[in-house]
């Protein structure tokens, strides 16, 4: 049996020649890598998305920019930023075509927002600004380093894919976002939150595995086992995807 | 099924404001050239140490641009004008040439590709072709001041039975130019089908396999607007199409 082909969505932007590149983390491909999988980076210009998931057994949204506000039908806050239409445009209709299929999904930080905006949900632009939230959440401009844990959060009791990995109750996790999920559809279930409130994971009930962490698991899995069983899970479900 | 096409990127070490990343990144140039000829482009990993593996979920492969290759893999010293060494690209890049090969995988080779290709084969580049080359030429068209995604000078393209002789309408063909290093002894399992008029080789293919060939240019800058550069890519995807009907069913 040949092992499942992940495709993991990257940032796009501007190269130091001022042509179009695509990039991502090492950490997210190291940690598919950890857990079994081939992983594959996803050119965003691509079109042809049915054509593109009859290639994959997963597929994995990655961190980065914020998504357009006009796409949840809202004005755009003066602190949102790193816009990318191109990206936008395709991660949505990833997102959709791999739920119409009933692919397995992870969706990391950026990707978790996808998710929720793309099920009809929408986010909060801005948490400092539009939350009674307190807690910081981007550990570097605390002086944490980018590999570390940084703070805790509550995860529900239950049969659900993330305590599966993780266990139930305190989870210790790291942070580097300024949006957070706003109102969530009711094809998503909430599963862990900060104790200001801010959600921290989601899972789809109805599809076979598809779940998201507001936390990057990709740059505390080489040093914890709980949050590479994340991966693990993900990785064993596109196993299983690809053997239906 | 689309076929799907592997392209190797370039890894990089990035400072952000939220941590040091080392990174995977390719220019979206390649990507959309193969999108184009019909095919599935992603990006490959470079740290990734299992190419057979990899490989077994592949249709087919381009060895991309970047920094210059580890000398020490053609037993020299390196010349001061050699740089951007990455070892762990150049691993991974040997692996990919090697298990294609090994599994006739159609592979394309493009500008450090080409070297990868002579070198992962037993083959030697000259380290800078203007310092070390006789009589060369000008092979950096951006000295120049000329667009990247313009022609720059002609190559002459060699008798026999391969792409670019099906491609090139009357024995030659215009390509651009930007690399310092080249092609200094041709590996023996290569064949040289393209060669610039101070004699250094533009282009090469593996006759031991379906389909394998390197050019020392950039055919995804030109592809969009050149037609003889985007049929390399409809070829190397059609080889790709052929591999995949054969791995199904075999």
């Amino acid at each position: 049996m040949n092992a499942p082909i992940i495709g993991v969505t990257p940032s796009g932007g501007d190269n130091d020649l001022g042509v179009r590149a695509y990039a991502i983390a090492a950490d997210y491909t190291m940690a598919v890598q950890r857990a079994g999988g081939i992983p594959v980076i996803l050119p965003l210009h691509i079109t042809e998305i049915d054509a593109l998931l009859d290639t994959l057994d997963g597929v994995l949204f990655s961190g980065g920019g914020d998504i357009d506000p006009g796409i949840f039908n809202q004005e755009t806050h003066e602190t949102t930023g790193g816009i990318d239409a191109e990206r936008d445009t395709f991660e949505i209709a990833l997102m959709r075509a791999a739920f119409a299929r009933d692919m397995p999904i992870l969706a990391i930080c950026r990707g978790i927002q996808v998710m929720n905006v793309e099920r009809g949900g929408d986010l909060v632009q801005d948490i400092p600004s539009q939350t009674d939230s307190t807690k910081k959440h981007n550990q570097r401009a605390e002086g944490a380093g980018e590999h570390d844990i940084f703070q805790q959060a509550v995860l529900d009791d239950g049969e659900n894919p993330v305590a599966k990995a993780l266990g139930s109750g305190e989870i210790q996790i790291n942070s580097f976002h300024h949006q957070a999920l706003g109102t969530v559809p009711d094809s998503l279930k909430v599963v862990a939150r900060g104790d200001d409130g801010i959600i921290e994971a989601v899972y789809a009930p109805d599809a076979t595995f598809a779940l998201g962490t507001q936390w990057h698991p990709e740059r505390l899995a080489a040093q914890h086992a709980e949050q590479q069983a994340l991966f693990d899970g993900f990785v064993t479900a596109a196993k299983d995807y690809a053997n239906r | 099924m689309k076929p799907l096409i592997g392209l190797t990127p370039t890894p990089e070490l990035l400072n952000m404001p939220h941590g040091t990343f080392r990174r995977h990144t390719l220019s979206d140039h390649y990507s959309r050239a193969i999108a184009a000829a019909g095919g599935i482009p992603v990006m490959l990993p470079s740290n990734f140490d299992d190419a057979d593996a990899m490989l077994d979920r592949l249709d087919g492969v381009v060895i991309t641009g970047g920094g210059d290759i580890n000398p020490a893999e053609y037993e020299q010293d390196q010349h001061p004008k050699t740089d951007e060494i990455d070892s762990e690209r150049d691993a991974f890049e040997q692996m990919v040439l090697k298990s294609a090969i090994a599994r006739d995988m159609p592979i394309l080779g493009i500008c450090r590709g080409l070297q990868m290709f002579n070198v992962g084969l037993g083959g030697t580049l000259y380290q800078d072709v203007e310092d070390l080359k006789p009589d060369p030429a000008e092979h950096r068209q951006q000295s120049l001041g000329v667009h990247a995604e313009e022609r720059f000078h002609s190559v002459t393209i060699a008798p026999g039975e391969h792409p670019l002789k099906e491609i090139a309408d009357n024995g030659t063909m215009e390509v651009n130019s930007f690399h310092h290093q080249g092609i200094d002894k041709l590996a023996s399992d290569l064949q040289a089908i393209a060669t610039a008029e101070d004699g250094l080789v533009e282009a090469v293919w593996h006759p031991g396999i379906s389909w394998g060939m390197a050019v020392q240019w950039h055919p995804e800058l030109l592809a969009h607007k050149y037609d003889e550069h985007a049929a390399i890519f409809r070829s190397l995807v059609e080889a790709s199409e052929k591999h995949h009907e054969s791995e199904v069913n075999s």
